[in-house]
Order: C-alpha cells, then sequence, then structure tokens
C-alpha cells in the first residue's frame, strides 16, 4: 500500500487527495482499502494537532477533505447483492449533548466500505432515538459515540432505556471515543469500549460472527 | 468628611486614565464586568430581566452600590421581546431553547454561505438585506421576496416598490418596525443608566461595542468552520471580505462611542485564540486588520479594549506592536508573567481571575490569586483587576473579597 493518499490527507492537500482516490478507484483498489488509507491520514493530523503542530483550523480542513472524499468512495462501497456486501444493520451516532462527529463518521465509512447498513443518526442523538430506530430497523448492533465526559451519564441512560423496554438483551453496544474504558463499560453497562477506529471495527466483525444476526 | 458622587466620579475616571496611560495611581483599579451576576444575586432569572428593563437595570444598579467598584458595567441582558418579534436564530435564550436561569447560547452557522463571497463584495447592502437577514431573523424572511434596490430607476421604481405590497413582506416591516421600538426602549434604559450611574459616582467602564473584522466575517455569518475553510480553499475571497468589514468596523467603533460619550470601545475576540489558527494565520488574517482599527480608533483619541477569549499567550509578541499607553487588554488565560514582560510598559492588562474561583472557591482562594496578579501585573501600573470572563454564577462572599481586597492590597505605596 503505497503512502501518497495518507501523506496528502495528513498534509492538507485537498485537491491531491481527491487526484489519487479517482486514481485509485480507476486502478481497482476496493473501497475498504482506500477508506483505511484516509484513516490513517486523519490519525496523522490527530497526532500533529495533540503534538501542536496542527491547529484547530487545520483539524477542521482534515474533516473537510475526508467528507470531499467520501463522496467519491460511497458510490463504491458494497453494494446489496455483491458478495462483499454483508447487510449487518448498525446503529450509529453521536449520543446527546456531544457534537464530535469525526470518530463517529470515520468508522461508519470504515463499516459501510465493509459492506455493514450503517443507519447513521449523526451527533447529539437523545436515548430515545437510538431505542426507536432499533425497532424500526431491527438492528442488533448499536455504535455509540461519546468525547465529552459529561455525557457518559446519557450512554447509561439509553442501556437503562433498553432494559426497560425489554431491548437489552436483543442488541449488543459498542461505545467509542476517547474518554472510554473499562470503568466506563462498567458503568454504563454496555458490552464494548474502544478507542481505536480499527479495533472498533474488529469488535463488530467479531460481534457479527458471534451473532451472525441482524442482517438483511 | 464623605466624598461626593461628583468627586469620586471624577476621582475614578482619574485613575482609570491614569491607568490606561500606563502611570502608576494610587492603587489598582478593580473594575469587574458583571453580566448575570447582579441578576442571580438580585433573586432574578436571566428570563426576568431579559423581559423587563427596569428588573435588569435595577439589578445592576444594586450590585454596584452593594460592592463598590471602581467603574460599572451596564446590564448585560438582551431585550426578549425584540429577538422574539424577529425570530432571531442566532441566539438560544429563556423561553427559546435554553432554561429561564441560564445565559444565552451562540448558534452558529453558515448564514454566510461559501459561495455568497461575490454576492457579498460587489453589493454588501443587498446582500445583509435579502440574504443575511432573512436567513438570522426567520422573521424577515420574506425579504427575499423583495428586488435589489439598484433596479430601482424610473420604471424599474415601480416595479422595485411593488415588491413591498406583498403580504409577506408586510409582516417582514411590520416585524421590523416592532422590534425596532423594542430596541430604541432597550437602548434609552441603558442611556439612562449611565446617567444614572454618573451621578452616583461611578463611570461606565465600556463606551462602544465592535467585533474584530475576521470575526464579523467568522462569528455570525461563515461561522467557525466556514471561515476555517476558507483560509484554505478561499483565501483571497476571505481576505478581501476582511479588508470590506474594515472601515464599517472602525465606523462602527466611533459611532457607538460617541453615542455612549465614553472613549473605551470593547472588541471581543474570539476566533484568533490560541490552538484555532497557526501562527501563519493569525498573522496573515486575523492581526493586520485588527491592528489597522485599533490605530484608527487611537488616532481618534479612543481606546481600544481588547478582550481576548481563550487562551492568548502564543499571541502576545504580535500584540505588544501598538502605540505606549493607548490599548487595554483583558485575557481569559494567558501566561502572566510572560504577558506583564511583553506587554507592560506597553499597554494596560486586565482579566484573568478565574470565575470557577468565584464561583466554587473560598474568599480566601479569591484573595490569594489576586494577591499574585497584584504582585505581578499591578507591579508599575498599568494594572485593572477583573475576572477572566464576564461573571455570571459566583459567591457574592468572593466578588466582596476580590474587590475590598483589590482596594487593600493594591496600594502604591
Amino acid at each position: 500500500m503505497s503512502n501518497d493518499l495518507i501523506d496528502a490527507i495528513a498534509n492538507l492537500e485537498e485537491d491531491k487527495a481527491i487526484a489519487i482516490v479517482r486514481k485509485k478507484i480507476e486502478d481497482g483498489e476496493t473501497a475498504f482499502d482506500i477508506v483505511e488509507q484516509c484513516r490513517k491520514g486523519v490519525e496523522i493530523v490527530g497526532k500533529r494537532y495533540s503534538e501542536g503542530k496542527y491547529y484547530l483550523s487545520d483539524l477542521i480542513m482534515s474533516e473537510a477533505i475526508l467528507k470531499e472524499v467520501m463522496t467519491i468512495i460511497e458510490p463504491h462501497f458494497p453494494k446489496n447483492g455483491t458478495e462483499s456486501y454483508n447487510g449487518i444493520k448498525v446503529i450509529m451516532g453521536t449520543i446527546e449533548g456531544d457534537i464530535h462527529d469525526l470518530g463517529k463518521n470515520i468508522v461508519t465509512y470504515l463499516l459501510r466500505s465493509s459492506g455493514y447498513c450503517v443507519y447513521d443518526l449523526g451527533v447529539d442523538v437523545p436515548p430515545e432515538k437510538f431505542i426507536e430506530t432499533i425497532k424500526q430497523t431491527g438492528a442488533k448492533i448499536v455504535g455509540v459515540c461519546v468525547l465529552l465526559n459529561f455525557c457518559i451519564g446519557y450512554v447509561k441512560e439509553l442501556v437503562d432505556l433498553l432494559e426497560e423496554t425489554g431491548l437489552r438483551e436483543k442488541v449488543t453496544i459498542v461505545v467509542g471515543g476517547y474518554p472510554v474504558d473499562e470503568q466506563v463499560k462498567e458503568y454504563t453497562g454496555v458490552d464494548y469500549v474502544t478507542n481505536d477506529a480499527v479495533r472498533g471495527l474488529e469488535i463488530f466483525d467479531q460481534i457479527t460472527a458471534l451473532c451472525g444476526n441482524g442482517h438483511d | 468628611m464623605r466624598k461626593q458622587p461628583e468627586e469620586l466620579y471624577a476621582e475614578r475616571v482619574k485613575r482609570f486614565k491614569d491607568t490606561i496611560e500606563l502611570k502608576e495611581t494610587d492603587r489598582v483599579v478593580v473594575a469587574p464586568l458583571f453580566q448575570f451576576f447582579p441578576v442571580f444575586h438580585a433573586g432574578y432569572t436571566v428570563k426576568d430581566v431579559m423581559y423587563d428593563f427596569s428588573k435588569a437595570y435595577n439589578a445592576a444598579k444594586e450590585t454596584i452600590l452593594e460592592f463598590d467598584p471602581d467603574m460599572c458595567i451596564g446590564p448585560l441582558a438582551y431585550p426578549g421581546k425584540a429577538l422574539e418579534l424577529l425570530k432571531y436564530k442566532l441566539l438560544k435564550w429563556p423561553g427559546h431553547g435554553v432554561k429561564d436561569d441560564k445565559s444565552y447560547q451562540f448558534v452558529e452557522d453558515e448564514y454566510m454561505r461559501s459561495d455568497d463571497y461575490d454576492h457579498f463584495l460587489d453589493d454588501p447592502s443587498d446582500f445583509m438585506f435579502r440574504k443575511y437577514l432573512p436567513r438570522v431573523c426567520g422573521a424577515l424572511e420574506p425579504l427575499t421576496m423583495t428586488t435589489s434596490a439598484h433596479d430601482a430607476t424610473w420604471l424599474g421604481l415601480f416595479s422595485y416598490v411593488a415588491m413591498f405590497g406583498q403580504p409577506g413582506v408586510i409582516n417582514a416591516l411590520e416585524a421590523l418596525t416592532k422590534a425596532g421600538q423594542e430596541f430604541l426602549a432597550w437602548y434609552g434604559s441603558l442611556g439612562k443608566f449611565n446617567m444614572e450611574m454618573k451621578e452616583l459616582g461611578y463611570p461606565n467602564m465600556v463606551g462602544g461595542f465592535a467585533f474584530a473584522p475576521f470575526d464579523v466575517i467568522g462569528d455570525t455569518m461563515r461561522g467557525t468552520t466556514g471561515i476555517m475553510l476558507d483560509m484554505y480553499r478561499q483565501p483571497d475571497k476571505l481576505l478581501k471580505a476582511i479588508e470590506k468589514v474594515t472601515p464599517w468596523t472602525i465606523e462602527t467603533a466611533i459611532n457607538s462611542a460617541k453615542a455612549a460619550g465614553n472613549p473605551v470601545v470593547m472588541f471581543a475576540l474570539h476566533k484568533g485564540a490560541d490552538g484555532f489558527l497557526s501562527p501563519e494565520q493569525y498573522e496573515t488574517f486575523y492581526w493586520p486588520s485588527l491592528k489597522k482599527v485599533m490605530l484608527a480608533l487611537i488616532d481618534e483619541g479612543l481606546v481600544p479594549f481588547i478582550y481576548s477569549e481563550g487562551e492568548y499567550t502564543t499571541r502576545l509578541e504580535l500584540l505588544a506592536d501598538v502605540p505606549k499607553g493607548k490599548v487595554i487588554y483583558h485575557f481569559e488565560r494567558v501566561d502572566i508573567y510572560k504577558a506583564k514582560e511583553i506587554l507592560g510598559g506597553i499597554a494596560c492588562l486586565t482579566g484573568n481571575v478565574p470565575n470557577n474561583l468565584l464561583y466554587t472557591g473560598t474568599p480566601e482562594d479569591v484573595k490569594d490569586y489576586c494577591r499574585e496578579l497584584i504582585d505581578v501585573w499591578g507591579k508599575g501600573g498599568g494594572f485593572i483587576l477583573d475576572a477572566a470572563a464576564v461573571i455570571d454564577e459566583a459567591k457574592a462572599e468572593n466578588i466582596k473579597a476580590m474587590i475590598d481586597f483589590t482596594k487593600e492590597y493594591g496600594v502604591y505605596k
């Protein structure tokens, strides 16, 4: 795998990144591989930000590049009826009170490019909205993104609400985000926690292998 | 003998003026910028004072009389009825998205879109009237049904005026006149407040309000995301827009200071904080126009009161490039030693007492913090003691400690 796309994204070169993505698609690289390179580029941006080399403006630009690039790749995600489409339904959303969407978007892109059927509820999603979507779609996996510590309470609220509505046993909840750890898992009562997108994808694949249900 | 209010007023104005000019005075000025503290202290909610100017007025006045700082600040509660009439979208306020006892929340969006630059640069008033106002005020949405006034010549005038006869436009104009009356009453109340406080011996800390040109575009037009992306995607247009609004900012600042009869113009700085822009971006997009505005105001005999929000340590060297004794720099968070080292002898310093300390700390904690700040920033003059940000929630005993302690410890021997 060459580093040209990773570097273009890491260096915030929008036009270059777009041109490379178009070329890769032409050359037959899989959507998943391209998304994975984008993720690596964005990861470098995050690292440079935490080292004080990049600023908020750079983070915003990297996110905009990612969105642009994804509009080009999205038509090439595995489609229903093709071999690489597994159709497993996943509900994704950033929890109430929190409007961070980069992490959620990256995981959503990774999942879609791996053949999952993702219902993206966006950011600042109240627990009730998750419940409603579970009922509507019959999805068995829920991915919740949380970045702000004070929003972790809403994740617990979601779990409590699942218990109350009798849905808890039917769904697996994966929580992703910077502040989450085993303690958060215990406190909220969710099934999995991770602060790494790739590990997140592994968890989704693992759940699917274990349960193998919830798809079209 | 107890001093008369007029004597106290003159004394306070002189102390304030000398402090700005970096002359050593009898003591450090203490001037907390209150926002909703007086309201909560009086037992009111934010909603109460947004819908009843007299409550806002009395709360602000009572707080000044009770705590006796050197300077006062007018009631900073926006008129709720006017915002309602306009269906104003830039804020959430009590009854409109936030609880009755909570301060406003700013609603950011791209009210000016990325492809609006040409319209804005070509014909800004037309853009504001027919695109911007309808987007930020729900009640003014029908103004999109009007046509541009540059067609209003000869027979074109007939068809231009005809657009104002449409029922939707009539409603919009009605909302505009009613909201206008509300704002006039509100400004009247603020003017009356200044007069009464002057009679009671308290000068107002702030005359006019204006914004840094970059923030004019970034805060309420393009939004944070929009303006950040413009720096990469259309830097020339952004720079042209900043250049365009710079003389307007100067005009607004001068007019508002003149209307208030007070030379201090406050600029709340938002998007240039440390971490937001790279040093190169700050030097290219943010600082040159702000500096131009500051120098123009200084030329007019006015005092730029630069109220930085967020951390500002990495910008200090640039801020030092202004004439001596003409500017007030307010910091929320900054390395206080570096700030004194770089700006001491150039500009008056203020701010920095953490608002959470005023809310959760004890009077002793507050005194300890103020002592250090007076020792560092007060040395040799040019220092006004104030909280890091406008004061909402705070313990009354901490406000009292901050003011009384400064008067006692901040004396120049």
